[in-house]
Parts: C-alpha cells; structure tokens; sequence
C-alpha cells in the first residue's frame, strides 16, 4: 500500500513539475486554489501573494514555478496523507478541486482545452513574434502547453479521486517531490529544445526577461498613459535595457523590482522620452507599492496568527 | 452607474464561530489602524490612482499638485471605507460609487464628478483593455485611445455585475463575450480583433472553472 501510495505520488510530482514552469492561468488557479483551502491563510487575509501583484508578474516564470510548486505540495502531500489514514479522514468537509470537475467530464474537458489553448495566442503572441516561429513552431508549443494543463487537471483528478485533502509534507513526499521536479524540468527543457531548435537561446533569454517586459508593455496603453505609449521596438529596447540593470536569480531570470535605476536611467537616454522613463519609474513603484503592502500587511498580522482560534 | 448592492459576489462565506469572528474583528482592526501598514497602503492606492484615472487628469490638464492633490484625496477616502488592503480602489467595500462619487463632486466639482464616475464605471473593464494592449504591443496596429475607451465601454455593459480588478485576475468576472466580440467587429482591425478573441477564450476559460469551482463545492459539501 505505501509504495503504491508513492507510486501515486511520484507520478504527480511528474506531472505536476511539468506544470510549474508554466506560465498560465492555471497555475495562478491551482495557488488560489490552494490558498482558499488553507483557513488559516484564508482567514489572516493573506493570499499566496497578492492577487494584483500575481497578474503583473503572471508572465515571471520564476515566481509561478514557487506558487504552482506550493500549489501542488499540498495535494502531493494530502496523497501521502490520506494514503496512510487509508481513507479520506473522517467528518471532514472537503470540495472537488474545479480541475476534477472539469476533468472527468470530457466534454467540459475538451471544451475547457479548447478556449485554454486560443487563450495562449494572446499571451504568447509577443513572444512568437519577437523569435519569428514558424506556424508549426507555434502549434507545437501551443501543443505541450495544453498537454501539460491537461496533464495537471488529470493529476489532481486522479489524486482527489485517492482521498487526498491535507497538508504537512513528509521528509519522504518532500525527497520525492524534489527528485522529480528536477527530472521533469529536464524533459521540459528537451521538449523545448525540440520546439526551439536553433533559436531556443532566444526563447530561454525571453522567459527570462519577462518579469521587466510585464513593467515596460504596460506603457503601451494610449488611453492610460495618452502621453507616451511605447512602440514594440522600444519595449524590446526598454526590456532588455532594464533586465541588464536587473539582479538575475541563479537560474538566469531577473529578478522583479531590481532595475538599478541609476545606471538603466543613463542608458535609457535616447531610447525614451523624459516623460516616459519617468513613467516607468512611477510603473516601477506602484508595483513596489504592491509587494510593500503585501509585506506590510503580513508583518502587522503576525502577532495574531498563534491566536487563531482552530476550525 | 451601478450600485454596491450588485458588487460581485464573492464564494459563499461559511458561517464561522464566535471566537474566529472575534480574532477576524482583531485582525481587521489591525488592518485599519497599523500606522506602517497604512503608509504603504495609501502609496499603493495613490499610484493606482494615477493610473486609473490618468485620462481625468489629461482630460482636466491638471498640475502635479492638483493630481497629487486628487490622489490623496481618493486613496484617503478609499482607505477610510475599506479594510482589504489587497484590492485595489475599484471595489470600495463600505462606500457605494455613488457615495463615492459624491465625495468626489464635494471636492472637486461637477465636470470631474462626472468624468469621474465615468472613469469609475468602467475601471474593470478597461482592466482587461489594458491586458489586451499591453500584449499586442508587437502588432503594429495600436489601439487608440478611443478605440480602448470604446472597447471598455462595451465590455462593461457586456457584464451583469461590474468588474473588479481583483475578480478578473482570479477569474471570477462575468461578461457576454460573444457580444463583446460582435460589437467590437464594428471598429477594431482583424488583428485587434484577434486579440480580442483570445482573451474572450481566456474570459469563457475562467467561467467554465468557476462553474466547476461551484459544481466542486455542491457535489462534496
């Protein structure tokens, strides 16, 4: 029984690791997902980050990889859990997770699949561009992005179908987890390299600027910033500029809210206005402002988390 | 204008012991009077502020103190009616817009009372305007001003309870996408349009996990 049980582990840590390097909106579902079925965050007011800051950085693949990660160590761990309880506990109250629901009824599946998969043509469509992919390039990426949503909804289906409703990893979930993520982002990565071919450099070097082109896009709104909306060609300049005055995480991706403004402001001469470099500046601190209140909010809170009351 | 009465309902709250409606009471309390938290909080909302209603500002041609000036205003007034410091300033939980709006035309008058309920109205909307924008920066076929106005305007009244930025981020919005996408036939270019339909995916693929989010709850209570 417990090997099977970590059988079953194991295989959703596979999936589950294929689906943290996505960047999507499931990813940012499953965090949710997670954090309402935690009470004790649930009732501090305290969401696995904060709901704004999340749709800014939606495209910083570093961060969603952390939250679907967290995301799914509670399924995994509730796997182990209930596995050994044997049963799902007793009297507890517990919902099917959506991707359950969806995924065990194939035409709320497929139709499901269907709008997920022309949802990515406007998230990834910059992206396509600025490599040049071709039209089979895209479908194949477009492909393992569906393949692993749809890998991930069947995971925490079969997962749910197991009793899982819990928390608390064990050492043994945990090594296992760990194991796993690693060779699954391996298999990603070849996958892409697949995709990619020649140009998966690009790609690689893309994703990883993201979370300063998030910032910098923003300013391509004439209705919201009538004075100033940037051209493709500059965001590209602008992005890149400011990843290079950005601290890079080990894995290669910068790091948000790190521009050293000092050094890309002398940079940006030429590249934008006056008026505009002070825009992103302002761009810059309100998502300053987001991440602050959110630290904020959880310092202030902190004294009275012992003294939440159970249940 | 719509009214608080029809703000979007969040998950049913279960009901909770004295004692957790205690702490939460503390917990609010916090919230509200944290002299540190509060300071980040009125940042927040003052910069969310400039974006928001940037185009009340161009429309006025207002000064830096008079933008300032409206900025603390709000984000006082918002800050004042509110203890959720994680949303923004389009959900104001204790104050209606139209009492909002009032404050507004006390203080600064009638023509940005009403360019500012306007703004107001349609701040989710133009939410998702902006997503849509700042993602087809690439396409050489820039929305204009108007265009983005026009698209927000639609897509508001496209939508049985007004659109807040929080709901659309965790995929709890409402909107009648095909009408949106039929209207929008009549102003946007093919590839505007195209973009438009992707989102409108994403919008009906957030629907459909919230009906499953509701279908989970039932089937397991």
């Amino acid at each position: 029984m417990k090997t099977k049980l970590l059988v079953l582990l194991a295989t959703t840590i596979v999936v589950a690791t294929a689906v943290a390097v996505r960047v999507n909106a499931r990813a940012r579902r499953a965090a949710s997902e997670a954090a309402a079925d935690a009470a004790e965050t649930a009732a501090l007011g305290v969401k696995i980050g904060d709901v704004e800051d999340r749709l800014r950085a939606a495209q910083a693949a570093h961060s969603e990889l952390e939250k679907k990660i967290a995301a799914l160590q509670t399924a995994a761990t509730a796997a182990e859990h209930a596995g050994s309880a044997g049963q799902k506990p007793s009297g507890a109250k517990r919902s099917l997770n959506p991707a359950t629901v969806i995924a065990n009824n194939p035409e709320k599946l497929a139709a499901y699949l269907k709008d997920f998969r022309e949802s990515l043509y406007l998230k990834y469509g910059a992206m396509f561009h600025a490599l040049g992919l071709s039209p089979e390039q895209i479908e194949k990426f477009l492909d393992l992005k569906v393949w692993t949503e749809q890998h991930d909804m069947d995971v925490i289906a079969v997962a749910e179908t197991k009793g899982i409703d819990s928390r608390n990893p064990s050492p043994e979930a945990m090594a296992a987890f760990k194991t796993m993520q690693r060779e699954e982002a391996a298999t990603i990565k070849q996958r892409e390299a697949d995709i990619f071919g020649p140009l998966i450099d690009q790609y690689r070097g893309y994703v990883q600027a993201e979370s300063v082109r998030t910032l910098v896009r923003r300013l391509s709104s004439s209705e919201a910033y009538p004075e100033t909306p940037l051209t493709a060609a500059q965001v590209e300049r602008v992005t890149q500029i400011l990843a290079d005055n950005s601290r890079r995480s080990s894995g290669g991706s910068v790091v948000r809210l790190t521009v050293n403004w000092a050094n890309a402001g002398a940079q940006l001469e030429g590249v934008v206005s006056a008026g505009q470099l002070a825009l992103l500046q302002q761009v810059h601190r309100q998502m300053e402002a987001v991440q602050s209140s959110q630290q904020e909010l959880n310092r202030a809170l902190a004294p009275l988390k012992s003294s939440m009351p159970k249940g | 204008m719509r009214t608080a009465a029809t703000v979007t309902p969040k998950p049913a709250t279960p009901v909770v012991s004295p004692e957790m409606a205690a702490w939460r009471a503390a917990v609010d309390n916090v919230k509200r009077t944290d002299p540190q938290l509060k300071a980040v909080r009125l940042q927040r909302l003052g910069l969310d502020t400039r974006e928001d209603y940037g185009p009340l500002f161009k429309q006025f041609g207002w000064s830096q103190e008079q933008i300032e000036n409206f900025t603390r205003f709000l984000a006082d007034l918002t800050l004042r009616a509110r203890s959720q410091p994680d949303v923004g300033i389009d959900d104001p939980a204790g104050m209606t817009p139209e009492q909002i709006v009032a404050s507004v035309q006390t203080q600064f008058g009638d023509d940005v009372a009403t360019r500012f309920a306007s703004l107001q109205d349609t701040i989710g909307a133009r939410f998702i305007v902006n997503q849509i924008v700042a993602q087809t920066y690439y396409t050489g076929e820039s929305f204009t001003a108007e265009q983005e106005s026009q698209l927000a305007r639609i897509i508001a009244d496209a939508s049985a309870q007004p659109l807040v930025k929080h709901d659309i981020i965790n995929g709890y919005s409402k909107t009648d996408w095909a009408r949106v996408l039929t209207q929008a036939e009549s102003f946007l270019s093919p590839a505007q349009l195209a973009a438009l339909r992707s989102r409108a995916a994403q919008g009906r693929a957030d629907e459909q996990w919230q009906s499953a989010r509701a279908a989970g709850s039932a089937s397991n209570p």
